[in-house]
């Protein structure tokens, strides 16, 4: 008879005792839809400046080629590790010139400089290639203009150059 | 005249007695409990959070977000309440997701980051709540990734919030 109170009272006590800790808490739930789509962002710093050749050397067709590497690119992608930059003019540049551009690169490889004085919107040229997922900031552009005294001279011309990250 | 006041004194006792019946009480016992009660709800679930851009030469894309939702508790257990929150599951390195709650009847621990916060590592959300109802107060959830990351396809997190002491 005692035993069977003492379970009693026993089993009572872990009801009530479970009953306080069931009501110490409660809780609520929110359902989140959480997504990255693909992201492919390029910049430049700017226009290089104009380049202008000026001068040769007596007895070589091919006058003195000039650089400029003041202007830099920035890129930001999270597509994957074969993401590529490639470049192009707007127009061919007349036989005799020869327009080349070196793009830097921290997140892929570059291609060094490279001619694009015929590469137009459907023949891009890689520059730069297996970029790796993030962002690789204020990496140098440097351009190159050469040109063969044979072609004559060329007055100012503007060439937009289009730099395109793509997969 | 001996027997007229004894029978007087016979209808006296009569009154008497009636007047101690018609005062009589009875009383009950009753008992009266207030359990603690802990309740919190949210109004829905947040809008898709989807990081769709960023800045070229940033590994941090642009973070997004919603506060869309609300949340509403009462509880009457004491001062020291709070809520907490927590994933169903951790998010992978590179994705954040922080989470603000105002509150009225507390103090907000801000935007917190639980992206990392599992059942066994719930965080802080709200501490100091006081006694009494806070109806409708903002959820504020942001998620940001880099972009060394990578893409992310649509998933689903279940974010949990405990009101507790």
């Amino acid at each position: 008879m005692k035993k069977s109170i003492v379970i009693l009272a026993l089993v009572a006590i872990s009801a009530v005792a479970m009953q306080s800790a069931y009501g110490q808490s409660d809780v609520a739930t929110q359902s989140l839809n959480l997504a990255v789509n693909a992201v492919y962002k390029i910049a430049t710093s700017g226009n290089p400046s104009a380049l202008t050749i000026t001068t040769g050397t007596a007895g070589t067709d091919a006058l003195t080629s000039v650089s400029d590497a003041t202007s830099t690119y920035s890129i930001t992608q999270n597509y994957g590790n074969t993401v590529k930059i490639t470049a192009n003019l707007d127009a061919a540049l007349s036989s005799g010139y020869t327009l080349q551009i070196g793009l830097a690169s921290s997140k892929g490889t570059s291609a060094g400089a490279v001619d694009i004085s015929n590469a137009t919107s459907g023949s891009a040229v890689d520059v730069v290639t297996s970029i790796a997922q993030g962002a690789d900031a204020n990496k140098a552009i440097t351009y190159t203009f050469s040109a063969l005294a044979s072609a004559g001279m060329l007055s100012s011309t503007t060439k937009t150059v289009t730099l395109t990250l793509t997969n | 005249m001996k027997k007229s006041i004894v029978i007087a004194l016979v209808v006296g006792s009569v009154i008497a007695i009636q007047d101690a019946l018609s005062q009589s009480t009875a009383t009950q016992s009753v008992n009266l409990t207030v359990s603690t009660v802990y309740k919190i709800s949210t109004s829905g679930n947040p809008a898709a959070l989807t990081v769709t851009t960023g800045t070229a030469g940033t590994d941090a894309l642009t973070s997004v977000s919603d506060n869309s939702t609300t949340y509403s508790i009462t509880q009457n257990y004491g001062n020291a309440v709070k809520i907490t929150a927590n994933l169903d599951a951790t998010l992978q390195s590179g994705y954040t997701l922080t989470v603000n709650l105002a509150s009225s009847k507390g103090t907000s621990a801000g935007t917190i980051d639980i992206s990392n916060a599992t059942s066994g590592s719930a965080l802080s959300a709200v501490t100091s709540i006081n006694r009494g109802a806070d109806a409708g107060q903002t959820i504020t959830y942001t998620f940001s990734a880099l972009a060394s990351a990578g893409m992310l396809t649509s998933t689903t997190r279940t974010v949990t919030l405990t009101l507790t002491n």
